[in-house]
């Protein structure tokens, strides 16, 4: 019996994904560049210390000093900006990476192994659909109190049926492809074409998808924290920065609650159209 | 399979899944470290009558699926238990807060409906450089969480322009309108965007389709034409939106109550997780989780009514 | 008598090609008369049948009269033009599962073209009507398409197109997408109701068999243009275009000696490709230099003036074994 040489159609990630760009793209794409710079070095670009509090100059306007003006307890807000930078990706990053790495393995065994494993996870997944992500963070946080730790698990939890069905559907129509017969008959295991070949070929989808949910666990957690349960009080993060400037707005100073809010849209905006490009890039060379 | 087989088969699995949400609702309160009752009095004083009536309350001693099954039982019964921070029922606070809640939701409902479609609407049937303007305005929608949007537009509309109140949700039917048109509208926004997509890119991928072009052919009026195969054969994938659409008008009214200080039920949840009222938060939880089953279900029982060809679609017998 | 459908000189040119789609088409159709277009996918004869109605792809841009009736479909205000749609001229389209909504009940797709202007009442009652006069019974009418079989949407289809009374049918493919004993009873359908109605029929396909069996009239299209018209049995019989010889050879008939099936060798050009001479020239065993150079024109046959061909060496056309 020959062996079929059928090489399976690897793809390098990246690659294929700079295919045609608009500009929009790489603006957005610009954009998610600069903001995870400015997460990143964050200490070393913020001009002031974020919680350096001045009473006496308190909701002050735009200044040498201070060129987005200070909050309600004379904090300088560009420094805030800067720093709660890097509070408000963390949490969302580490809600990506748990739901996503998560996410492909229950959906990768799920699709590969079918039978009861399949049905019970597939049950399972309808039970955490039932909650909205917010709901089963608040319910979380009011177990356990304060604290991004528990809110971030909560929501990689509830992200991850959305990672895992899609994995498993993608799994399934690749289990058929002629490749797979190739490497099972020359003796591969299960787990070794799974990870080495089966895994890599729907990792663009999936990282699409987990670069739009990545805007999805932003906005949840910036709303947890203006509600005042997800960081400590003193953190500079963005969410809690609108909560702290809402009074501010009230007696007329919007400027340190505006500028937090335009921060989100426009990450999360950004993160929108990356990932949705890469995803529109991944079904045209399905197509 | 007939209609109402399938239908008492969704009704059974909707009953099954709603049972392990409540399982999971009740037995959170085991997951906090130390026991529960320590738990549910968290931060008050742990006086000797306090803890007699958390056990009364939640018959702590008896075994857990008793404990279980009680509490089931009252809450079937419309009986969610005392709040502790209260010490009211939980059903008299959600009754007295339900009237805000329930205008605001139908107000955001109506607002997604009307305006989502619309821009959908227009958006796909004329294109051009209308169609560019809505999926800019609607990226950003879709990019602006409820709580962003309810502190943007109190700035500008409530104190900047005085033209609407910043707080509170009024009395009299009239005062409750103006006082919650802003939060309806922040409620609204996120959804509005993602409808219009939806929508937009529904009726593009039916337009594509033969009997569009057959019915032109045919010399029917192009509105007529958009209206009874493109809209018509959109409405399906626009009515799988619809739980999604109302979940999340549920919980972020947790959000956008707080911004305004409207005295809902979602402003009773901040509050109670703040103040670890736990049978509140379980109550709350599990009425959120109850209506988004329902309209599921509700949505998949509509299904077959806007789409013949899921439970009919076999041959006839015409000759 | 003025002819049902005329049209004259039509091109049309699509954006971002070299050539246009239809280059100089002359075809007439008679009242009661059966006239067949044929050619294969990319001919243009969708096309064709298509503007009649006007139904042109977007950016478009046509040239020369397709008159109906007398009046030009082309320069029809749309007032006047839904009325050529609602009541002059109808299309049976190739696969009546995609031209049918799905969603909507048979009785909702009759009537739909006629509610405006004649109301419900008098639409329904036409409807049922129309699907007697097809085979089918008035309990159709509340079903929805997916209950229906291929053959009975077409009866459909058909009843749909009788709706408005038109002078004029166009028959696009209608029987491509059914099975043979389908098929055999749709073209009996047909040629029945024209009789009864008196309507012209223009009949697209790419079997000329079939056409020569039901039509009067056969035009014959190759890239666009007309290759070659006349009366149905003349050509069957007596073609005098290759292309045309080409495709009754290609025909496999069960008196014929067996043999290899004879296919037309080659692709038809392009429409990113300018056309000089003929544009079958390249697979035709009978072309020379002047072909290649020239485009031949029409040119009616001796002794038969309702027979023309577009040929240099038409001359030379038989129908015979292909040599090898």
């Amino acid at each position: 019996m020959t062996t079929t040489t059928a090489a399976p159609p690897r793809r390098p990630v990246l690659a294929r994904i700079r295919t045609t760009s608009s500009p929009l793209y790489l603006l957005c794409l610009g954009l998610v560049t600069v903001i995870v710079l400015v997460a990143l070095l964050a200490p070393w670009l913020a001009p002031h210390p974020p919680n350096a509090v001045d009473l006496g100059n308190a909701l002050a306007g735009p200044s040498g000093d201070h060129p987005f003006g200070v909050d309600a307890s004379g904090r300088d807000t560009l420094s805030r900006l800067v720093i709660g930078a890097r509070t408000s990706l963390l949490g969302p990053l580490g809600v990506v990476v748990f739901s996503t790495v998560a996410g492909v393995a229950v959906g990768a065994t799920a699709g590969w192994r079918g039978g009861w494993l399949d049905s019970l996870l597939s049950r399972s997944s309808e039970l955490v659909f039932a909650f909205p992500g917010l709901l089963l963070a608040i319910l979380i946080v009011s177990i356990y109190g304060d604290g991004l730790t528990a809110p971030v698990v909560a929501l990689g939890v509830a992200y991850l049926p959305y990672v895992s069905r899609l994995t498993r559907s993608l799994v399934l129509a690749e289990r058929e492809r002629l490749y797979i017969e190739a490497y099972r008959v020359q003796g591969h295991s299960s787990l070794q074409i799974c990870l080495r070949h089966v895994i890599p070929n729907i990792a663009p989808v999936v990282l699409a998808q987990s670069t739009i949910n990545f805007g999805y666990a932003l906005i949840d957690l910036a709303g947890l924290s203006f509600l005042g349960l997800g960081v400590p009080p003193l953190t500079p993060d963005w969410g809690r920065m609108v909560f702290d400037g809402e009074s501010a707005i009230q007696s007329g100073y919007p400027l340190s609650a505006i500028l937090p809010c335009v921060a989100i849209v426009l990450t999360v905006v950004a993160f929108n159209v990356v990932g949705e490009h890469w995803a529109d890039q991944v079904a045209r060379r399905d197509r | 399979m007939s209609f109402l087989r399938f239908a008492v088969r969704r009704l059974a699995e909707m009953a099954a899944t709603l049972l392990a949400a409540s399982f999971v609702i009740f037995g959170a309160m085991y997951l906090a470290p130390g026991n529960p009752a320590s738990f549910l009095l968290s931060g008050r004083s742990a006086t000797p009558e306090a803890i007699k009536a958390i056990d009364d309350q939640y018959h702590l001693n008896d075994p857990f699926a008793v404990q279980y099954l009680r509490w089931l039982g009252n809450v079937l019964h419309g009986d969610f238990g005392r709040s502790i921070e209260y010490r009211t029922s939980v059903s008299s606070l959600l009754v007295a807060r339900l009237p805000s809640t329930l205008l605001l939701v139908a107000m955001a409902l109506v607002l997604v409906l009307v305006v989502g479609l619309a821009l959908g609407w227009i958006s796909s049937v004329r294109g051009g450089a209308t169609d560019s303007t809505v999926l800019v305005a609607t990226a950003f929608a879709v990019g602006t969480p409820s709580f962003v949007a309810a502190v943007l537009l109190q700035g500008l509309f409530s104190v900047r322009l005085h033209w609407f109140p910043s707080s509170g949700s009024g009395t009299g039917f009239v005062q409750m309108l103006w006082h919650l048109t802003l939060p309806a509208v922040a409620l609204a926004l996120y959804l509005i965007g993602m409808l219009a997509r939806v929508t937009r890119s529904a009726m593009l991928e039916a337009m594509g389709h033969e009997h569009v072009t057959v019915a032109r052919s045919r010399g029917v009026p192009e509105n007529r034409v958009i209206r009874r195969h493109v809209f018509r054969n959109s409405l399906g994938t626009v009515l799988t939106m619809g739980g999604l659409i109302v979940s999340t008008l549920l919980i972020c009214t947790v959000l956008v109550e707080s911004a305004f200080s409207v005295n809902g039920i979602g402003q009773l949840l901040d509050l109670s997780t703040t103040t670890k009222d736990f049978p509140v938060v379980q109550a709350i939880s599990l009425i959120i989780v109850g209506l988004f089953m329902t309209v599921n279900l509700v949505v998949d029982l509509l299904h077959p009514l806007v789409d013949p060809r899921v439970t009919l679609g076999t041959r006839g017998s015409a000759t | 008598m003025s002819n049902t459908l005329d049209i004259r000189r039509l091109y049309l040119q699509l954006p971002g090609t070299a050539r246009p789609v239809l280059a100089g088409i002359d075809l007439t159709v008679a009242a009661r008369e059966t006239v067949a277009l044929v050619g294969e996918s990319g001919s243009g004869k969708t096309l064709t049948s298509r503007s009649v109605l006007r139904l042109l792809p977007k950016g478009a841009v046509a040239r020369g009269s397709v008159l109906v009736g007398g009046e030009d479909v082309l320069t029809m205000a749309p007032p006047q033009l839904r009325r050529l749609r609602t009541r002059t001229a109808a299309m049976i389209f190739q696969d009546p599962r995609a031209a049918i909504n799905p969603l909507r009940r048979i009785g909702d797709f009759l009537t739909e073209s006629l509610r405006p202007s004649a109301g419900g009442d008098a639409a329904d009652r036409r409807a049922a009507a129309m699907l007697e006069a097809v085979g089918l019974t008035a309990g159709a009418l509340r079903q929805y398409p997916g209950q229906l079989s291929g053959g009975m949407l077409q009866r459909v289809m058909i009843a749909a197109a009788l709706m408005g009374d038109p002078g004029l049918i166009l028959a696009d493919e209608p029987t491509t997408a059914l099975d043979v004993t389908t098929q055999a009873e749709v073209v009996a359908l047909l040629g029945d109701l024209q009789q009864r109605f008196g309507t012209g029929l223009l009949f697209v396909t790419h079997d000329l068999g079939l056409a020569a069996a039901i039509s009067d009239r056969v035009y014959v299209m190759y890239a666009g243009r007309i290759a070659e018209t006349g009366s149905a049995e003349t050509l069957f019989n007596h073609p005098r275009h290759p292309y045309t010889a080409a495709l009754l050879q290609s025909t496999p008939r069960l008196d014929a000696p067996r043999g290899r099936l004879a296919a037309i060798d080659g692709q038809p050009p392009s429409l990113r490709e300018a056309l000089t001479g003929c544009p079958f020239a390249p697979r035709c065993r009978y072309a020379t230099a002047i072909c290649t150079e020239e485009m031949p024109e029409q040119l009616p046959v001796a002794g038969d003036p309702g027979h023309r061909t577009a040929c240099h060496h038409s001359d030379q056309v038989t129908v015979g074994a292909p040599d090898e």
